[in-house]
Formats: C-alpha cells, structure tokens, sequence
C-alpha cells in the first residue's frame, strides 16, 4: 500500500496538484480451478495491473548511491524510500 | 532524485553510502531509536551533502505529502553551500555485483485470493513481489536435452527446492523469513516440449511444491511473546513458457502457483489470520529495469 501511496503523493506534490485518496478496496473474483483453460484466467488475476504498478512511474534509482550519485549531476535533493526489504523487490 | 534502497544494509555498511545514510537518518523520525527495533526504514529527503530536508514513516497520504512539501521548502530555503559538499563516490558492493546478465530474471508476485473473510482494509488488496535470478546453466536446465516434440525433464531440483524455500513463501502482507532447505518437503517441476517453431520451443510446465516449518517465534511484531508457531505454504505449479534457440533465451515465461498458505511471521502481519488461507503467485519475466536482487539472495550461494 505505500507503494501507491507513495507514488501519488510525489507526482502530485512535485506537479504541484493536491493528492488523490486512496482508491476503494474491493477484491476480483477468481477463475475456475487451475488447468491449462484457466491459466490465462489466473496469470491475469495474479499479474499487477497497472494501478497497482503507479510507483514505478517515478523513475526510482535501485540504490541511495546511485541516487546521490545523480542528484549531484543534476543538482537537486535525494528523496530516499528506505524499507526493510528492497522497496522495489520484496518489502 | 528518487531512489529506493534496502534499508538494513544502509545502516549497517561500513563505507562512504551507509556513513551518509547514517548521517542523515540520525536526524530523521527514528533517530537515536532502539526499541522496539533500530530500524530507520522510512521516506527521507536531503541534500546530496547529507544535509537534512525532512522524513517520515507513514502510510498516510497526507502526512506524506506534508513532508514532501515541508522538504521542498527546506531546500529552497538551504543555501548552496551547504546543499553541496566535496563529492566523493560513494561506490561500494551491493548484491547488483551478481546479477545474471545472461541468465533470467523473473518477477514474482504474490497475492492472497479470495476465501476469506474480507478485512475491509489493505488485507484484502495485499500483494507484493520479488525477483528469482538464474544463471545460464540454470536456465538451461529448463530445457529437454533432445529439444524433440513431446520430451519431458525433470528440472533441476535445486532449483525447484530455491523457488520453494525461498520465493513461494508467505510475504503478502510483509516481509518473511525463508524457509530453510530442510523444511522443503515436496519440490518438483517438469517442462514439456509442446511445440516446435522455426526457432522456439513451447513448454508445458508442472510441478508442486510443499515447505513448512515448524519454531518458536512471535507472530505479531513486538506485541506478542515468542511461542510455539507452525507455518507453511503448499502450490501446485502450472505454466507455460517460449524458448528462443538461437538466443537461447525465454521470451516467454509464465508460471502459475496456486496453494495454501498457514501460520505467520514476526512481520508477515498474519497475527488475525494464521490458519489455512488460499494464495497464489506469478513468475513471470521482469519487465524491471531495476538490478534489485532477490530477497533471500544470500541463500542462492553465488
């Protein structure tokens, strides 16, 4: 969920826009038991759609590093996302 | 700049990056905390030169964007010389080092389905994801030796049992520990040539897998004490994927696992729900550019 968040409070903020609020929380029904009729069904179902994607659409460096390393280039300020766990791997 | 980063190995690495992280999260929303943990996990704006703009550890929107605003504000009013030090690089060893630039990444992404009653909050839209890396040969092990219509291998069992402890495991709502090799009770996975193209093979994957384990741990955070706790995750797999012969390489990849999952994890935030739920999860090729290694990356021995 920070994931979203996150990504809409940075365009939004950096657009100078107020920010949207959470979007509603409702699940989708899944496909018949898995067989190969159905696996397209499920992989859908599974794969990350692209609400679910928004916080890739900040150009995230992979490491404070490479970060700093470029804000230096382009002389503007860092905005770190520290997690326990790589925030764009498994956190 | 936006940049994310895996906060424990930023506190703990002893060179130039954890000594500027170090710097600048000593003056953020954790600083000097050590209970109930001494993480400084959390959103942080600063100068490239460390000084301190603002930061927070928050799930709500408009705290968040108090901090953005509050950072922008502080940099617009920081003076150039002390938004800017001596550059030095910063460099050092990360996990990217073993990226398997030949081989494949795959993303893994994880959801519970539904069967459950519904939480009404961010429970029921959980997910998350990881990367599985594989090297050229281990890639290869995915491929028949006679490349012939309807020939069937076995894949790598390695392999199978590395997808089982470590990526087919209970992260949806948080991050989880790894099962261990000896908790892997089933792992198998074969791939089938289904079809032949001028320059691909189309394979059939199936296959299952079943880990547990079996401890003393605490299941909810720092709020409970350490008991004796079970939890495991069984799949069965089916999938299909493209193997390009002249590029040896998958253009295609997907394999489905669908299975239950029980019990929890200090911070798998499973505390209200540790019996028997249904989960499932994608490997698919990643579409990332990130070099973000997988989770339990120091498990792979590379």
């Amino acid at each position: 969920m920070l994931r979203r968040i996150l990504a809409g409070m940075v365009c939004g903020v950096i657009a100078g826009e107020s920010v949207a609020s959470e979007p509603p929380l409702t699940q989708s029904p899944t496909p018949d038991a898995l067989s190969l009729d159905t696996l397209d069904a499920w992989v859908n179902l599974l794969r990350l759609d692209e609400q679910e994607l928004c916080f890739l659409d900040i150009a995230w460096r992979d490491t404070f590093a490479q970060g700093v390393e470029e804000a230096y280039r382009v002389r503007k300020p860092v905005l770190l996302w520290a997690m326990n766990g790589h925030p764009l791997g498994c956190t | 700049m936006p940049a994310a980063d895996e906060v424990h190995q930023l506190s703990t690495r002893k060179d130039a990056t954890g000594d500027l992280f170090r710097l600048i999260a000593e003056k953020g929303h954790y600083a000097g905390r050590t209970k109930p943990t001494s993480t400084r996990q959390g959103i942080y704006a600063a100068a490239p030169s460390g000084a301190f703009l603002a930061s927070i550890n928050s799930r709500n929107p408009r705290a968040v964007e108090k901090m953005l605003r509050e950072a922008l504000a502080n940099w617009e009013a920081m003076p150039e010389s002390e938004r800017f030090a001596d550059h030095q690089d910063l460099g050092g060893q990360s996990w990217s080092r073993l990226y398997p630039e030949d081989g494949m990444v795959l993303q893994i992404f994880s959801r519970d389905l539904p069967g459950k009653e519904a939480s009404g909050d961010w429970r029921d839209l959980a997910w998350n994801q990881d990367f599985a890396w594989f090297r050229r040969g281990e890639v290869l092990s995915f491929i028949p030796e006679s490349r012939k219509l309807g020939e069937r291998i076995e894949v790598d069992p390695k392999l199978v049992r590395r997808l089982s402890s470590l990526h087919l495991v209970d992260n949806v709502r948080g991050q989880v520990p790894p099962f261990n090799d000896r908790d892997v009770r089933e792992a198998e996975l074969t791939a089938t040539i289904t079809a032949i193209g001028n320059n691909t093979l189309t394979l059939r994957l199936k296959g299952k897998t079943r880990a547990e384990a079996s401890g003393v741990w605490s299941v909810n955070g720092h709020r409970d004490t350490p008991k004796d706790h079970h939890r495991g995750v069984a799949c069965d797999l089916l999938g299909e994927a493209v193997f390009n012969t002249d590029k040896e390489r998958f253009t295609s990849f997907e394999l489905v696992a669908l299975g239950e999952r029980w019990g929890g994890a200090k911070y798998n935030a499973r505390a209200d729900d540790l019996g028997r739920g249904p989960i499932g999860y994608l490997l698919t090729l990643s579409r990332s550019d990130a070099r973000v290694a997988p989770a339990s990356i120091w498990r792979y021995g590379w």
